[in-house]
């Protein structure tokens, strides 16, 4: 026997220990997330909380009665978790990316943010996990007793001691401080709580050290190796062809599901996960624990079996083993083992659920009756803290209510096995949920709703032997005497074992309305929404489907939700983008997601989603969009969809290319164009310059006077030369032709003599008359005189050069109309066909007719100058037949419209 | 060989590790439920042992193993698809 005193101050050291590992993995927390703390090997070892004192204890137990039973609740988390790639990360990645708290607030959320469903799932939750609770403080006050008993352990676990609830009761309340410091300190956005999750990876070390040490000291103290080991194994081991039958089954898969469905399951591997390679590793290392675990259950239990004496507590052989030996060093780790197990479970199971409570049954209703203090962020704090805190005493206390009332000599395994079929119910839902389009929250809500309901009638309720609500003549009898309301033959299913039958018939239930109501119904368009989210979760969301749903809310009002529920701190940061003065602004679609996605980590999806939902003024689920979505094809539609608008995208990129690129290429021909006009306009002048100087040294003996008249055209001509140039850079400077001189009023009829002497020499060189006809007096324009000069020039040069008339003529004419100087230049040559009347004035352009090689430049050059004076420049058909251009310019001097002459 | 020989193998690779994972649960749940289970229930022993209870914790470790095997090929496939991660996935704490 040890000393009660020893045993409370190892288990006290032990707990100081554990508070200290919680202390610096909360501290390592705080300065930055990452590290051993986020290590797959720390979450898997935080998984391992599956082993709870129901593996420490109840495996051997399990193995003494039933023989390789025991395997099947550590087979079917094997399953699950190398079969991860499966359904496992799956749900852990929609976990992950949408924050979830909890597995109510999973199925909460998928269902459209559901608050009965929510609460339902938590309601089930409590109620399935209040047995696994009763089971730990049971080993825990048994082994406690066992160990302190004043005979000696193996005479304690022979005599079946009453348990001394004093004892179960300081358990509890340890218990509930311990989840309460660590687990309920703060509200964090992801319930991710990494000093408890240290903790609890310690003890996963800790409880494996301990079995593997008795079963290590079993296998080598075993004198006649394994077939001495065997010799007096129970039949079920050495035969064990019964074992593999419906029971078998049934219990993979409860073992199964509870490792996903169990609340601290959930929160362990789901919602403390931070990356998929924590996943990956523990998808075979966690099974490499379990194995680590079992490989000594039935060299422990033979052991016990044949060294205890007949009728020892076979739950507690790994306890009185070593003592029956006197290894109290072994036995007392052993004690810690299980103390390990057994408090971590309860922990994290009350911490779980405290947050299931708080956010899908208190705030909910809070909220809803007005109770909760949403005048203060400080007051809302600590109300919600405050009621996950009660939540957990009331857990587990509701653990020791339950030890307390059924019957107290059932196994371990037993009273886990009620649990784990309570949380099964949960299966249907969360698998429907993330694989299934058409689950609705009515089908969710019916199917759990039964599932739990036969659960407790078949299973939970009859656990109580009696002793609560229902009587032990209707649990053998059924109630009123009807024998086919028989909870463990139900509809006179008799020859099976309750917990099968239990199972088989709530899962019937399950299923049948879940698939039979979702059918009938119709999902709700934030449900629709929600599916589509979680169950295309690694497929990318087209951007239609992410603006499916639109919602309005003014920015002041959510922060005014996020001051109140979030702290201000936590809404300061989560509004530090806003701009402040823009509170009154509309918020945008992410800030709003964003806003509820933070509140749903304090207070749950749906509370969240009610709370966002008061000051939203409009939202908009398109279902048409959402259903047209939905279908297979249709998302392939989308996608081709949004590949043809990126590729139409591209070719109007292409267009607007080649667009720029044509444009580059007309550009560079008319600058070839110009720069041959420029030529052209270059050697009108050139040329006369050159007929003169040619005429003057053919006739060195010219008079004079004549000598100096022909040097006067030349100077002219080079003058006019440099002047065109200036007049060509003019050209090129779009919008301001003509602007460079100043405007001063002068005699048009002096530009046009001007013009007329400079193309003397031209005409006479190509035989052409020139006839001087009307004139106008006391005309004056307001212009540049050369570049009006420059005009005629290009008038008559054109008129000289394109006449291939026998007899050509140029006649000019002057006059002033109307307040109009008209000058007009006609020739009798092929005139310009009607056609190409505006043609021939567009800029680099070359008529068309035939023999019209040089044209262009000169005439928009003209007309361009024209213009610049405020006249035009227009041509006509001329008496001759020919073209007749005529250049119209609005006198400046009113004076002078009077006076038309000749 | 090619660099897109290599790529091409790669792909192939990965695709055939993720079909290994996919049917790795359904193997595991053929090998330890009935009536696959049922061929070892035979009261024979090997060693001392029986053999059904040799044959449940071969399978197990067996299983270990292929999980193992398939995790540690996955992480090298996955590492070369880090770079992809969904674009309208939040960012991880």
């Amino acid at each position: 026997m040890l000393s009660a005193d020893l045993v409370i101050v190892a288990c006290m050291a032990y707990v100081a220990l554990l508070f200290a590992v919680a202390f610096f993995g909360d501290r390592r927390a705080r300065r930055g997330p990452g590290g051993w703390l986020s290590s797959p090997l720390v979450y898997t070892l935080s998984i391992s909380i599956y082993c709870t004192s129901w593996t420490f204890f109840g495996a051997v137990g399990s193995a003494v009665r039933n023989g390789l039973e025991f395997a099947t609740i550590y087979i079917g988390p094997t399953i699950v978790f190398v079969g991860w790639w499966v359904f496992l990360r799956k749900l852990v990645a929609v976990g992950r990316t949408y924050h979830t708290t909890s597995v109510a607030d999973l199925i909460s959320a998928r269902f459209g943010k559901s608050s009965a469903l929510g609460a339902l799932v938590t309601i089930i939750a409590v109620v399935a996990a209040t047995p696994y609770i009763a089971l730990q403080l049971k080993a825990l006050t048994a082994s406690f007793q066992v160990l302190t008993y004043p005979a000696g352990a193996v005479a304690a676990a022979n005599l079946n001691l009453k348990p001394d609830f004093a004892i179960a009761f300081w358990v509890a309340a340890g218990l509930c401080a311990f989840s309460i410091i660590f687990g309920v300190r703060n509200i964090n956005v992801n319930e991710r709580h990494h000093g408890v999750i240290a903790a609890i990876a310690v003890e996963a070390v800790v409880k494996l050290v301990a079995l593997v040490a008795v079963g290590l000291w079993v296998v080598l103290g075993n004198e006649g190796g394994p077939t001495a080991m065997f010799a007096d194994a129970p039949a079920n081991l050495t035969n064990p062809a019964d074992t593999f039958g419906s029971r078998w089954v049934s219990l993979v898969i409860l073992a199964g599901a509870a490792v996903i469905c169990l609340p601290r399951q959930f929160q362990v591997t789901v919602v403390e996960n931070t990356s998929e390679r924590q996943l990956r590793t523990a998808s075979w290392l966690f099974p490499l624990y379990l194995f680590l675990i079992c490989l000594f259950v039935i060299p422990i239990a033979l052991a016990g079996l044949q060294r205890l004496p007949e009728g020892s507590n076979p739950d507690l052989f790994v306890l009185t083993l070593p003592f029956s030996a006197d290894q109290g060093t072994i036995g007392l780790l052993a004690f810690l083992g299980g103390f390990s197990s057994a408090t971590s479970m309860v922990i994290v199971s009350s911490i779980a659920l405290s947050t299931m409570i708080s956010n899908h049954l208190v705030m909910p209703l809070a909220l809803s009756l007005r109770l909760a203090p949403d005048a203060s962020a400080r007051l809302m704090r600590r109300f919600i803290l405050t009621a996950r805190r009660v939540s957990i005493v009331f857990i587990v206390f509701l653990g020791l209510l339950y030890y307390r009332l059924s019957g107290s000599f059932d196994a371990l395994a037993a009273i886990g096995l009620i649990s784990f079929c309570g949380v099964a119910q949960f299966l249907p839902s969360l698998v429907g949920g993330l694989y299934w389009r058409r689950a609705t929250q009515a089908g969710a809500l019916a199917g759990l709703a039964a599932g739990f309901a036969i659960w407790a009638y078949t299973l939970f309720l009859p656990s109580f032997e009696g002793a609560f609500l229902l009587p032990a003549s209707a649990i053998a009898d059924g109630p009123f005497g009807l024998g086919w309301l028989r909870p463990h033959a139900l509809f006179g299913l008799s020859r099976l074992d309750p917990l099968v039958h239990a199972l088989f018939w709530s899962m019937t239930a399950n299923l049948a309305l879940f698939f039979g109501v979702s059918l009938l119904t119709d999902p709700t368009p934030l449900a629709r929404y929600q599916s589509r989210l979680f169950i295309d979760i690694f497929r990318r969301q087209t951007e239609s489907e992410l603006s499916v749903m639109r919602r309005t809310a003014k920015i002041r009002d959510l922060r005014g939700i996020a001051d109140r529920v979030l702290g201000a701190g936590e809404a300061v940061s989560l509004f530090a983008s806003q701009n402040t003065r823009d509170h009154a602004m509309t918020a945008s679609d992410e800030l709003i997601a964003t806003v509820e996605q933070r509140l749903a980590a304090n207070v749950g999806a749906a509370t969240a989603r009610a709370l966002v939902s008061s000051v939203v003024t409009s939202e908009t689920i398109s279902v048409e969009e959402l259903k047209r979505l939905a279908d297979e094809t249709e998302q392939i539609r989308a996608y081709s969809e949004e590949l043809e608008q990126k590729s139409r995208e591209i070719e109007a990129t292409a267009d607007e290319l080649a667009r720029a690129n044509r444009q580059l290429r007309a550009i560079d021909e008319r600058k070839d164009e110009f720069l041959s006009q420029v030529s052209h306009e270059v050697r009108t002048p050139m040329t006369s310059i050159r007929a003169f100087s040619d005429i003057l040294l053919q006739t060195p003996d010219m008079p004079a006077a004549q000598k100096q008249r022909y040097l006067r055209v030349i100077q002219e001509e080079s003058l006019r030369l440099t002047r065109l140039l200036d007049g060509i850079l003019d050209l090129n400077q779009p919008g301001d032709s003509g602007a460079r001189a100043t405007p001063a009023p002068f005699d048009p009829e002096l530009a046009l003599d001007q013009a007329l002497a400079s193309c003397e020499a031209l005409a006479r060189a190509a035989g052409v008359g020139i006839v001087r006809a009307k004139r106008a007096r006391r005309a004056i324009v307001d212009g540049d005189r050369d570049r009006l000069a420059q005009v005629f020039v290009n008038l008559l040069s054109n008129a000289i050069k394109y006449n291939g008339t026998r007899a050509p003529e140029v006649v000019i004419a002057s006059r002033v109309r109307k307040g109009r100087y008209e000058a007009t230049v006609s020739d009798n040559g092929p005139g310009v066909p009607e056609a190409e009347r505006e043609a021939i004035f567009a800029k680099f352009a070359r008529g068309a007719a035939a023999g019209q090689t040089g044209a262009g430049l000169g005439l928009a050059i003209s007309r361009q100058i024209v213009t610049g004076f405020g006249g035009t420049l227009t041509v006509a058909e001329s008496p001759q037949g020919g073209a007749a251009f005529t250049v119209s310019l609005p006198v400046a001097q009113p004076q002078s419209s009077a006076g038309t002459t000749d | 060989m090619s660099a897109r020989d290599t790529e091409r193998r790669g792909g192939d690779d990965k695709r055939g590790t993720r079909d290994l994972a996919s049917v790795l649960p359904f193997a595991a749940i053929f090998l330890f439920l009935p009536p696959f289970v049922l061929t070892f229930t035979a009261p024979l022993a090997l060693g001392g042992i029986p053999l059904i209870v040799l044959y449940i914790f071969g399978v197990w470790a067996l299983v270990i193993l292929c999980a193992a095997i398939v995790a540690s090929r996955l992480a090298g496939a996955g590492a070369r698809d880090q770079a992809f991660r969904r674009p309208d996935e939040p960012a991880k704490d």
